[in-house]
């Protein structure tokens, strides 16, 4: 296991929130104030200087339970409120987006790659907040400082701590589905074939040397797939070309996403979670420290839904097991498009709205999701 | 030359890990038996020969001291059979466990010191391979590898011997007979000898810096997957180069030799699975024999089942099942 891999999920997962908030404040026509301030609120969270010091020491990962934790608490950082049921929505899609990006991406150290992405679009949400700005700033410093002096081995290392705490999970997307980058049965596609990792060569050939360490003879195989070297190494500079595309916003205007739950899929007994972690305590407290002092801004908090209508919602909740963690074994879907929609997708898709909260009661939700998580 | 026959499903899926998946014949009871890493526990296979049997065990990771059981990841599980004895050896981040090779009871726990000047790095065992008469060795992620003498009968296993010539983490070991052959994340690998009692460095091969994934070994001839998907092939006394292959799309996870005809199995996470044909010599060749690809399946364990590589099984991540291959 390596002790260097929180920081890598917690700031892509963080990262791939921002975009569905901001996709689902958009299309559901928040207004723009309101909007800003949950997004800005949440990256000030995220990104405060004490907790991504914190974050950044050479520490195990969190139990999957605590890790929820933290992303409840950070969704609940502003004035939006959502539920456990919705929580637990945003939560499958953010986990899902990120063991798409690490299990597809080429080479271990394009999880380097995939971080700035995510950096480079937080950057943009908040580029007019100097303050901002300068944490944002902060926390690519730590990233380089961190990571750019990296061998393979550990990078892979890395990866592999990462896929160890994605595994079991198969939650279907339908954005992912209509791309065709994952199967009915939630595990992503494989093509053969396409660019390869920086530094890897076309495979098919065999060169074989003589004595004195010269070429004596090449034969060649089938390599299976019609692949092509990559040109171009991504950068780790402040504002450099990343090459790769995993890790940016795949949620546009045109392309709306929407969850659903439907059953499937196996459910593990998860030890792991059930195991208190002392370490991820102490971060969680401080978090919630950090979360707690701007607690004041209720009266204009607005809750967000995941579902239909409210009676769905609370037939979910009933559903809902109480460790959250059993939430692996829903599934979840993001549809590209409203207009058309297959069977099976129509089926067990709902529809995220967001509405001012109706109830003065609504605050109350955060208090209720800390108290069971 | 290989079809593609029934999968056995282990009872949870397998990690990404590299060469996650061991493979041991117990002739005595006539039993064929596979194991693979899940996250922290171990699961085994038993099957009869024709596979109308199939037994199913999992062994977890246990820390004598600890209360709580079981959570510790596991970097790699091997059944390594010395004359007199097989074993099965777990390493996990908090240390290495030998047990008797049915996962029945445990001999042996060594913890892992965390080390002092390295308090970012956790430190644990990776490549495992049994070394003359009654050594297992066990590589660590110091670069250090770790020598035990495994009695013929009972527990009282013991830390021999510390060798020390790797400054990164140790990826895999093999050997043959009186030669062992160890692997790094920078990519080199270093020819160690038994001479009597003691053992000394015979040689090494510099490496370029990607990681050396698997190391497998046949007469004179060492061959070695990397990283970067390539394999390559080197004379086991002179270390010279005989052949470079670019192999593999993608980082190749597991390599198996069958000891007794050169065949080599190699599966990465590109989705292929291929076999390769060694040829000894001063300066060792190779040739491709076999290609498959198993669908959406990232490859990390692949294992001839017997010694003339008629069959052979793989596994890839996130998937439990254990893929059958034979020769038609």
């Amino acid at each position: 296991m390596s002790l260097k891999t929180l920081p890598l999920l917690f700031i892509n997962l963080g990262g791939e929130m921002v975009y569905i908030l901001d996709q689902r404040l958009r299309a559901q026509n928040i207004p723009d104030e309101k909007a800003k301030k949950v997004l800005h609120d949440i990256v000030a969270t995220m990104f405060h200087q004490k907790f991504v010091e914190e974050l950044f020491k050479s520490q195990p990962l969190y139990s999957k339970k605590a890790l929820r934790t933290v992303f409840d608490r950070l969704a609940h950082a502003s004035i939006m409120r959502l539920n456990a049921a919705s929580m637990d929505k945003l939560y499958d899609l953010m986990t899902m987006a990120f063991k798409y990006q690490v299990s597809l991406c080429l080479r271990s150290k394009d999880i380097l790659l995939i971080t700035l992405n995510h950096l480079d679009a937080i950057r943009k949400f908040i580029e007019d907040v100097p303050n901002l700005k300068h944490l944002v700033d902060h926390v690519f410093k730590l990233l380089i400082e961190t990571y750019a002096p990296l061998s393979n081995g550990a990078f892979h290392l890395i990866r592999q701590t990462l896929l160890n705490f994605f595994q079991d999970m198969h939650i279907r997307v339908s954005i992912f589905l209509k791309d065709k980058v994952q199967n009915n049965n939630g595990r992503f596609v494989l093509t053969t074939g396409g660019l390869l990792p920086w530094g890897c060569q076309v495979p098919g050939s065999i060169r074989l040397f003589d004595e004195s360490g010269k070429e004596a003879k090449t034969a060649s195989f089938p390599s299976g797939g019609n692949y092509t070297i990559a040109q171009k190494e991504g950068s780790i500079e402040m504002k450099g070309d990343r090459v790769t595309n995993l890790g940016k916003n795949m949620y546009s205007i045109s392309r709306p996403v929407e969850t659903s739950r439907g059953r499937t899929t196996t459910t593990m007994s998860d030890i792991e979670s059930s195991t208190p972690d002392p370490l991820a305590r102490a971060q969680l407290d401080l978090l919630s420290h950090l979360i707690g002092n701007k607690m004041e801004t209720k009266k204009m908090s607005f809750r967000l839904n995941l579902f239909k209508t409210d009676e769905e919602e609370e037939k979910a909740a009933v559903m809902q097991p109480i460790d959250p963690m059993v939430a692996e074994s829903q599934v979840v879907k993001i549809d590209a498009t409203k207009k058309k929609k297959n069977e099976e997708l129509s089926r067990i898709m709902g529809e995220l709205t967001v509405e001012e909260s109706r109830s003065p009661s609504g605050g109350d939700d955060l208090l209720e999701l800390m108290d069971s998580a | 030359m290989y079809r593609r026959d029934k999968p056995i499903a282990f009872k949870s899926s397998v990690s990404l890990l590299a060469n996650n998946l061991t493979c041991y014949i117990n002739i005595e009871k006539g039993s064929l038996n596979y194991a693979s890493v899940h996250r922290y526990l171990v699961n085994m296979v038993s099957s009869t020969p024709d596979g109308s049997q199939v037994t199913h065990k999992q062994v977890m990771c246990k820390e004598p001291s600890a209360a709580q059981q079981g959570t510790s990841m596991i970097i790699q599980a091997k059944w390594v059979t010395l004359p007199a004895r097989v074993v099965l050896v777990i390493t996990s981040i908090k240390g290495i466990q030998i047990f008797e090779y049915d996962g029945s009871a445990i001999m042996y726990w060594h913890a892992m010191r965390d080390h002092a000047e390295n308090a970012d790095q956790c430190n644990f065992g990776r490549g495992i391979a049994g070394f003359g008469e009654n050594l297992l060795c066990i590589g660590s992620q110091t670069g250090e590898i770790m020598v035990f003498s495994i009695p013929p009968k009972g527990n009282n296993v013991a830390l021999k011997d510390t060798l020390k010539g790797h400054k990164s983490a140790i990826c895999d070991l093999t050997s043959d007979k009186n030669n062992l052959y160890s692997s790094d994340d920078e990519g080199n690998i270093i020819m160690w000898t038994l001479q009597g009692s003691q053992i000394q460095q015979t040689g090494n091969i510099p490496g370029s810096g990607d990681p050396v994934s698997s190391i497998g070994v046949w007469k004179s001839v060492i061959v070695a997957s990397y990283g970067n998907g390539q394999i390559k092939v080197y004379n086991a006394k002179t270390g010279k180069v005989g052949a470079v292959v670019n192999a593999h799309a993608r980082w190749i996870n597991a390599l198996s030799v069958a000891k007794g005809t050169g065949l080599v199995l190699t599966a990465s996470e590109d989705s292929f699975v291929r076999v390769w044909q060694l040829i000894d010599g001063p300066t060792p060749e190779l040739e491709f024999k076999f290609a498959d690809c198993v669908t959406d399946l990232q490859l990390v364990g692949a294992q001839f089942v017997d010694d003339n590589g008629k069959a052979f099984a793989v596994t890839g991540y996130d998937s439990p099942d254990l893929i059958f291959f034979s020769q038609s």
